[in-house]
């Protein structure tokens, strides 16, 4: 159980990080008042650095807490989140190589900018940008749940548990916000690189430990005994399985902080290779997943996690089974790792929204910008959008965080079309393509609202007539019909000019 | 040359992408292996072979790129042409 040593040994090695934290900013110095520095380590990331940093983006509070806790509360069905972070790589390989190209040789940073000139509108990079920053707020919401739930495992034994889960809320907070102004992207890689080592030690240790007193056997036992299907998945949700796997996959390179961490590689081979080799990353994932069967196999961890309201029971998963099955100053060490796996991706998530903001939308308005203007309102929208973010904590119960990650990806999915499908062909209307947008988020968001009965968001599956299935799909699907018949549409009335500009891919 | 090339290239993303897809046949609690039960061992099992999978595409692909001498499309027409001497 916690205790001054593993409290002592999460201090300690917070101090490290913090460290590297200040490190980072002087580390392969760049002047760091310019954006590009501040928010894309200048663009000079190899294949090594590129891999902790693109890891970063999937070692977080998604795959620590969210994936763990969904799969503890309702079974199988979270195992999704495993193909998931295998097939996504398939679609890395082919688009963000394309994407690095066209980006390096036309000065694009993000993909508003290359939306922009593929489509020659304003009005579309504009609504990108909004719909990149909007969709990364409830992924950041979902880092804050994950830093407050280690931080409710140290105070737990200090008294009050609703006390302490809001003391947990505002000390993760004022920790992320402070650690984005000072570092940006290169202490954040750095950072990852220290929350990486100290997690992927936990989970070999805790699955070596739970399966040394024969917890796999008994977990199945224990778990098999319970009324929620955790070994097999029921028919009926077959749809709701490769629906959520497959536009999860589509989704995650489409993330700003995604694209971000792409371009600030070195060049597209390293991209196409960094992407073949991550589904070996994703192996601490899918353990960590199973931690939320696994905890059945340990009684005692079961009967810490027991001690909480089943709000946030499901957050306590991973560090239940930390506290006791690894010695105290291991457990330290853990804890603080998921506790920068929070910190680090929020911060990277952040920096990219206001990254896109400052680009994509403050210098529409005030072309004027001096650069060290530019970098000073990206930090200052930083924290803006993570007060923002805040927002989302609240309309989530804890144990269902995935559905954070999972709404954020229903909105930025309908960014496909425009990103994705302009790499292909240049076919396209921007106005078809723009109500496209339009429509599929909003219909994303009334799904949402409505398959939750207009109460705090438990799922984001709808009921269809082929059983339940990701609201993304639908959203997506409605989507790309309203591109392809709006532009032929266009193309009957307006001809050729009905598409887009045709000369940036070249 | 170039044709297969490109062919090996999208089964070798293709592959993992089915074997994924095809749920009924790892929906199974048994046979239990390595302690895991065989729905969760066979996904998981899918991440090493798909990263042997997908790095053999890349060293391919990356290949490819360097003698097409690309630089704004990846694969397609434009890029094939150039690999055809």
């Amino acid at each position: 159980m916690i205790n001054s040593v593993s409290i002592g040994v999460f201090v300690a090695l917070f101090l490290v990080f913090i460290f590297l934290g200040f490190y980072g900013s002087r580390w392969r110095k760049g002047d760091l008042r310019k954006l590009k520095e501040w928010g894309m380590a200048g663009g000079r990331l190899g294949t090594f650095l590129g891999w902790f940093l693109l890891g970063a983006d999937i070692y977080t509070a998604y795959t620590f807490i969210a994936v763990p806790s969904s799969l503890f509360a309702k079974g199988s069905i979270y195992f999704f989140a495993a193909p998931y972070v295998i097939i996504t790589y398939a679609f890395a390989m082919w688009a963000m190589p394309k994407f690095w190209r066209i980006a390096n040789k036309h000065g694009h940073l993000t993909v508003a900018d290359f939306v922009r000139s593929v489509f020659n509108s304003r009005l579309l990079a504009i609504s990108i940008a909004i719909v990149g920053i909007v969709a990364e707020l409830p992924y950041i919401a979902l880092q804050i749940v994950g830093m407050q739930a280690v931080l409710i495992a140290l105070l737990s034994g200090l008294g009050a548990v609703n006390t302490i889960i809001e003391v947990a809320l505002v000390l993760s907070f004022i920790i992320l916000a402070a650690f984005t102004w000072t570092s940006g992207l290169r202490g954040a890689t750095l950072g990852a690189l220290l929350k990486d080592a100290l997690i992927l030690v936990t989970v070999a240790v805790v699955v070596v430990s739970v399966a040394a007193v024969g917890g796999l056997h008994s977990a199945i036992i224990n778990a098999s005994a319970t009324n929620i299907h955790y070994f097999t998945l029921p028919s009926s949700l077959y749809n709701a399985y490769w629906s959520l796997f497959i536009l999860s996959a589509l989704a995650l390179y489409l993330y700003p902080h995604v694209t971000n961490a792409t371009l600030a590689q070195s060049s597209p081979e390293r991209v196409r290779k960094t992407a073949s080799l991550l589904p070996l990353y994703s192996i601490g994932l899918g353990f960590l997943a199973m931690f939320g069967f696994f905890i059945y196999g340990i009684p005692a961890a079961l009967k810490y996690v027991k001690l909480f309201p089943a709000s946030v029971q499901g957050t306590q998963i991973v560090p239940g089974l930390i506290l006791t099955v690894l010695p105290s100053w291991l457990s330290g060490a853990a804890l603080l790792g998921i506790f920068i796996g929070g910190l680090v991706p929020a911060a990277i998530m952040a920096i990219a929204a206001a990254n896109l903001f400052t680009r994509n939308i403050a210098k529409e308005i005030k072309p004027k910008m001096t650069p060290h203007g530019e970098t000073r309102t990206a930090q200052v929208f930083a924290v803006i959008f993570k007060f923002l973010a805040l927002g989302f904590v609240f309309i989530i119960p804890a144990t269902f965080a995935i559905q954070l990650q999972l709404f954020g990806g229903i909105l930025i999915l309908q960014i496909l079309p425009a990103f994705v499908f302009s790499m292909i062909t240049r076919k396209l209307n921007k106005w078809a393509v723009f109500l496209g947008l339009v429509f599929g988020v909003f219909l994303g968001i009334y799904m949402m609202l409505a398959a939750n009965h207009y109460a705090t968001w438990t799922t984001t599956l709808i009921a269809t007539g082929i059983g339940p299935v990701f609201i993304g799909l639908i959203a997506l699907l409605a989507n790309v019909v309203i591109v392809i018949v709006g532009t032929f549409i266009a193309k009957a009335l307006l001809g050729e000019r009905a598409y887009a500009a045709d000369q940036v891919l070249d | 040359m170039g044709k297969g090339i490109d062919a090996a290239i999208v089964i070798l993303l293709l592959i993992p992408l089915v074997a994924l897809l095809l749920i009924p046949t790892y929906n199974s609690e048994y046979p239990i292996i390595g302690g895991l039960p065989f729905f969760y061992f066979y996904q998981m099992l899918w991440m090493p072979l798909g990263a042997l999978l997908f790095y053999i595409a890349a060293v391919l692909w990356n290949r490819r790129d360097r003698r097409a001498g690309i630089s704004g499309r990846g694969i397609g027409r434009k890029a094939h042409r150039g690999s055809r001497r």
